[in-house]
């Protein structure tokens, strides 16, 4: 994931207008227990959707249903043009990085993602070179897949989903395994496959922190039913910020300034506060009002406050 | 594409596996030791009465007969890549580039056909060496195959041997299928199913001839009328389609429930 290369080719071919998922009050019961309760989602081409909640909660048999692997019990809907009701065993072509990855272990990467990527037949010879180049990982590496440390299989096991630009990927918790430089460099990648290579994207983690910084939507599922839908980008989460201020700030004087608005204080030293306008407006104002400011920064902790608002009450 | 890529796929996938290597081996040296177990008895040139009792050809003729033995405990052997792909999620994978269930596990089903049959091929050619080493190679006195098989034997013994193998790879794609069921009925759960093979071939070992896998795996040595060639293939090709069949059907059945 260190390099950035060209991207050839374009994702496989479908409507850009039409969204790659569009499901509506999506169920499924096993038996007595019911383990996805009217479940509605879109998601749309250049988009990163997250799906998060506790385990249990619904999201792997939801990315069953929208992968084809399984038919919901109720509910209607496409996923890449396929009605998810239909019988017939005709089965979309999307990425998908599973949370068990498994490979042919006495070969390389390379000849693991060749084998994969000729069951199609629509990738050229460069296809897995580009795309391991593209996780970060050696293309001319010739050790068996076998001795890959768990980092390095959960690249590979992405090269296996972004591999012949598909329009639709689905990443199950693409970030076990890896170091946090890994998980920066995982961050980037999914969001430079939603913003440059115009993929559509969903994604399930535990770590609520990297979901809000990469995701465009987080669908909180609980219970099997999606509880609430966040927006880590919209105007009101973006325009959260903490300020560590000296000890000797006026927070008085800061609470009565035009345009900010104290919502919480973790003690003297750091504030949380709603910028109405512009981040740099603010700092200079605070600055002219003689406001100490030892370091600022956006508030990360919106999505984690929902999660627990929802998932512990 | 979808099919035979899905197929090269799953093929590589069991032959690089270092079970299938050490499966090849051992089968290998067991043939090689259980033909020169029986050289002290072999008579090289005319014997005593005027005849070869052994020869290179039945040398080679019986070890591939006795070889029904390993295919019909082949899953065992090498283990079920159906339990391993529904227990690690990679069935969704394979799936969605095969664009269909059906070619998916069509690909395993052909492939547990050719790793068996290509494995056999290699060995066949090896204990064809080793027999011809071992003793002399005369047709004529190829020893006491299956009425259907006597004529071939002795006038042309290396079809006789190809028919074996390619029947045998069969058996070794049957039980694979056999397994790919029990997979499918046990949820993946990889340790269930080799019980329930070993239950299965148990069974099947007390059927009647006919229906019996290890006498329909001895295609040569046993002498029944019922024992010929397109019965024997007809038995194999049946219980293949069957099994594959069902398990087709129980993942369907799983999937939908």
């Amino acid at each position: 994931m260190s390099e950035t290369i060209q991207n050839t080719q374009t994702p496989t071919a479908f409507p850009v207008a039409a969204p790659l998922v569009d499901v509506r009050g999506v169920g499924k019961v096993y038996g007595p227990k019911t383990v996805l309760d009217d479940v509605s989602m879109t998601v749309r081409s250049g988009e990163v959707v997250g799906l998060v909640g506790p385990n249990g909660a619904g999201k792997t048999t939801l990315i069953r249903i929208l992968s084809g692997m399984s038919r919901p019990s109720r509910g209607e809907g496409m996923v890449l043009g396929r009605d998810i009701t239909s019988t017939t065993g005709h089965v979309p072509f999307m990425g998908l990085m599973v949370e068990r990855p498994m490979f042919i272990e006495t070969l390389s990467a390379r000849r693991n993602l060749e084998l994969l990527f000729g069951i199609r037949g629509a990738a050229d010879g460069s296809t897995a070179r580009d795309v391991l180049r593209r996780v970060g990982l050696d293309p001319s590496e010739r050790k068996a897949v076998r001795t890959y440390s768990l980092g390095m299989r959960q690249r590979l096991s992405l090269a296996q989903a972004i591999g012949e630009n598909p329009s639709l990927v689905v990443l199950d918790e693409p970030t076990n395994g890896l170091d946090p430089q890994g998980i920066i460099e995982m961050r980037d990648l999914v969001r430079e496959l939603a913003d440059r290579d115009g993929m559509g994207v969903l994604l399930t983690s535990h770590l609520l922190a990297e979901v809000g910084a990469v995701c465009d939507r987080v669908i909180l599922i609980h219970k099997g039913r999606a509880q609430r839908v966040f927006s880590p980008n919209d105007a009101d989460a973006r325009s959260l910020m903490v300020l560590e201020v000296a000890a000797s700030a006026d927070l008085d004087r800061v609470a009565a300034m035009g345009g900010l608005e104290v919502v919480g204080s973790d003690g003297p030293l750091r504030v949380r506060i709603r910028v109405r306008e512009s981040v740099p407006d603010a700092v200079r104002a605070l600055v002219h009002a003689g406001v100490g400011i030892e370091a600022i920064h956006r508030d990360d902790s919106g999505l984690e406050r929902a999660y627990m608002e929802t998932v512990g009450a | 594409m979808g099919g035979l890529g899905a197929l090269r796929h799953e093929a590589v996938r069991l032959t690089s596996r270092w079970r299938y290597i050490l499966a090849a081996l051992v089968m290998m040296i067991v043939g090689i030791l259980s033909m020169i177990s029986r050289q002290d008895g072999l008579v090289t040139g005319p014997g005593t009465n005027g005849f070869v009792p052994y020869s290179g050809a039945m040398l080679w003729l019986s070890e591939l007969d006795g070889a029904g033995i390993f295919f019909l405990i082949w899953p065992l052997i090498i283990g079920g890549t159906l339990a391993e792909d529904l227990e690690s999620g990679l069935a969704s994978l394979l799936i969605t580039r095969s664009g269909s269930r059906w070619r998916w596990l069509g690909a395993k089903c052909s492939a547990a056909y050719v790793s068996s049959t290509a494995l056999l091929l290699v060995l066949s050619a090896v204990w064809l060496i080793v027999a011809a080493l071992l003793a002399p190679w005369d047709p004529t006195y190829a020893g006491a195959v299956v009425a259907w098989g006597s004529q071939l034997a002795t006038s042309a013994p290396l079809v006789l041997g190809l028919i074996v193998v390619l029947i045998l790879g069969l058996a070794g794609a049957t039980t694979s299928a056999m397994t790919m069921l029990l997979a499918a009925l046990g949820a993946g759960r990889t340790t269930s199913q080799v019980g329930a093979t070993v239950a299965y071939l148990g069974l099947m070992i007390f059927m009647p001839g006919p229906m019996n896998p290890s006498d329909r795996a001895s295609m040569l040595s046993v002498f029944a009328e019922w024992a010929t060639p397109l019965t024997t293939v007809c038995y194999w090709v049946c219980a293949f389609g069957f099994t594959a069949g069902i398990t087709y059907i129980l993942l369907r059945v799983r999937e939908n429930r």
